[in-house]
């Protein structure tokens, strides 16, 4: 039981001394002095900090990941494990081809663009509110906002399931007693989407909650003060302290919130089963149904490196777009 | 606008505020307030949507002996197993991940940028890709079926990297120039600076982190067999048993009963770290 231990232990080592030694290495030659300046040493001090998560990640993130890229390239299967053939990029080609898998990504970019840059300002305004209410109450509306959304997903869904359910649901009984007809809220193709936008627009997101209003509590309230002083109104104190100095957090949530939105599949796999008329067949749960039911691990694979590739080209252009240099 | 109807503007955007605030919070405890409901009523083995009521319309407070009778007396080791699962590697990830964040925010070296959205990169990959490979990478270890399997691969996290990667920016770079001037070094930086600083994020970082393990079921459903080393959220699972639809072997009041005692700890833990969640004591630290 020792060996995987040592291994992790040799990355640790590996990580802490390579990549630092072959940079000075290479800047000690390419600049022909001797001697180890202040800036080499914080290269050091910066892959010892780097090392152990560098490491773990290697072993349990980076290398899995590595065997699911070389698996996208072969027709890789649990029903004929032995007879794994290379196929090189036709994985790759077939999905591109396929009409139903541009059909899916269209579905998740257009349920992302309805949620996620709103659920960002959603969790933002949440945080702004709470932070004016006394401390007793701050504490009780983050509880309150977080602790259910990790409590049980399964729980969260069926609740969502018997509010929107077809015939004697929450949402039905309003409708009713506002004189309307019930509708067949998850069976009609094209009110499921709208319904699941709607369900993400009037559940907070907790996490991305108490993320900003940890940042928002760590602005100094000299800032305020002197806001106040100037005489700014709230809309400017707004942009010209919060905004810029909860930025890092922005990211944070925003590409968080991407990801999470890219990969949705829980309303798919749990609500809507992808339908009706695969009105909600999300990227993820394709990928996820090509894995488990269809069994074919590489295309699987090959799928879902493209959805990482999209994730990183839309994150890349969030991060440029909020990235910011602000300090205290 | 005079004075006075600034202030009536005001007051209206503050009611405003409080009830958007208050509708969210209600919206985001029913899910929870109906859990209790149903851990309190007669429901049966069945799981009728109909069922579900505003109130416990037929009080079942024998819910909670039922859910320790049909686990066998184990809960409490489910109990235990989770807790290690999820107490365990969140302190080792928590410590090494804001190490890491730290040396990505406000270390200077080749590699930084490459590294840091290698990190994103590998965050966007949808959990059950990797997961062939990392059962596999159980079975080659020898470490299926024990607590390694359950712990280890845990420690490694990427978003508390990313989350203290983002806070320590923030922080004023001229309290760690003039401790490195003071001849400090690094790793005292580290300690005496940076990490009383980030106490409200690690408060964060810790939460999130112990909650994933907590409320995590599918990696321990898939690397352990012995009924000693099933976790709450597993053991739960199995009472409901998988893919048997609707009809349960079990009653689903003595269920829900399990999942609200499930529940507990996250709800402790989260009161418990709140007076954490406070400001920082970057003020004056400077400019002072």
């Amino acid at each position: 039981m020792a060996d995987p231990l040592w291994l992790l232990a040799g990355l640790v080592g590996t990580w802490m001394l390579a990549p630092p030694a072959i940079l000075v290495g290479a800047d000690l030659v390419r600049s022909g002095r001797r001697r180890l300046s202040l800036r080499h040493q914080q290269w050091f001090w910066a892959y010892v900090f780097l090392a152990v998560s560098l490491a773990w990640s290697s072993l349990f993130l980076f290398y899995p990941l590595a065997q699911a890229i070389l698996q996208s390239l072969t027709d890789f299967s649990l029903t004929h494990v032995t007879q794994t053939h290379w196929v090189g990029l036709r994985n790759y080609s077939e999905t591109l081809s396929d009409p139903f898998w541009w059909h899916t990504v269209w579905i998740t970019l257009a349920y992302m663009a309805a949620t996620v840059p709103a659920g960002v300002l959603i969790s933002l305004f949440l945080a702004l509110q709470i932070l004016k209410q006394p401390p007793g109450l701050q504490t009780f509306f983050k509880a309150a906002l977080y602790l259910p959304g990790v409590i049980s997903f399964v729980v969260g869904a069926t609740v969502m399931k018997w509010i929107f359910h077809s015939g004697d649901g929450f949402a039905n009984g309003v409708l009713q007693s506002l004189g309307m007809a019930p509708r067949n809220w998850f069976g009609d193709p094209s009110l499921a989407m709208p319904v699941l936008v709607a369900m993400s627009w009037l559940s907070a997101n907790g996490v991305g909650v108490i993320v900003y209003a940890a940042a928002l509590g760590n602005i100094p309230s000299t800032y305020y003060e002197v806001a106040r002083i100037d005489g700014a109104t709230s809309l400017q104190t707004f942009r010209a302290v919060t905004w810029p100095l909860v930025k890092p957090t922005t990211v944070f949530v925003s590409i968080t919130s991407l990801i999470a939105g890219f990969q949705v599949f829980a309303p798919a796999l749990l609500i809507t089963g992808g339908g009706p008329l695969r009105s909600t067949y999300f990227l993820n749960y394709h990928i996820y149904r090509t894995f488990y039911y269809e069994n074919h691990f590489g295309l699987a694979s090959a799928m879902a490196v493209m959805l990482m590739l999209m994730i990183v080209a839309l994150s890349l252009v969030n991060y440029r777009w909020l990235a910011t240099d602000v300090e205290y | 606008m005079s004075a006075r109807e600034s202030r009536g503007v005001a007051f209206w955007g503050r009611t405003f505020s409080f009830m958007v605030l208050a509708f969210y919070t209600a919206m985001s405890l029913l899910s929870l307030y109906l859990l209790v409901v149903g851990s309190l009523s007669r429901i049966g083995t069945t799981l009728e949507l109909s069922d579900l009521h505003w109130y416990p319309k037929d009080w079942a407070w024998e819910n909670f002996a039922t859910f320790l009778e049909i686990t066998g007396g184990a809960a409490p080791i489910w109990f235990r197993n989770s807790f290690l699962v999820a107490f365990l590697p969140t302190v080792f990830n928590l410590f090494f991940s804001a190490m890491a964040g730290y040396a990505l925010a406000k270390l200077d070296f080749p590699g930084r940028q490459f590294i840091f959205w290698t990190i994103i990169a590998v965050m966007a990959i949808p959990a059950f890709v990797t997961l062939i490979p990392m059962y596999q990478m159980m079975f080659r270890f020898g470490w299926f079926d024990t607590y390694f399997a359950l712990l280890v691969p845990r420690m490694a996290g990427l978003g508390g990297i990313f989350l203290f990667k983002q806070f320590t920016q923030t922080l004023p770079g001229d309290l760690m120039e003039a401790a490195r001037m003071d001849g400090a070094s690094e790793a005292t930086i580290f300690l005496r600076i940076v990490l009383p600083l980030a106490t409200p994020v690690l408060a964060v970082m810790f939460l999130l982190d112990f909650v994933a393990g907590w409320s995590d079921y599918f990696w321990p459903y898939l690397v352990t067999n012995s009924r000693g080393l099933l976790t709450l959220q597993v053991g739960l699972i199995s009472l409901i048993g998988v893919d048997q639809g609707f009809i349960l072997p079990h009653d689903m009041g003595a269920i829900l009963a399990g999942a609200l005692i499930a529940s507990l700890p996250v709800i402790v833990l989260f009161v418990s770290l709140q007076k954490y969640f406070v400001r920082g004591l970057t003020l004056g630290a400077v400019k002072g």
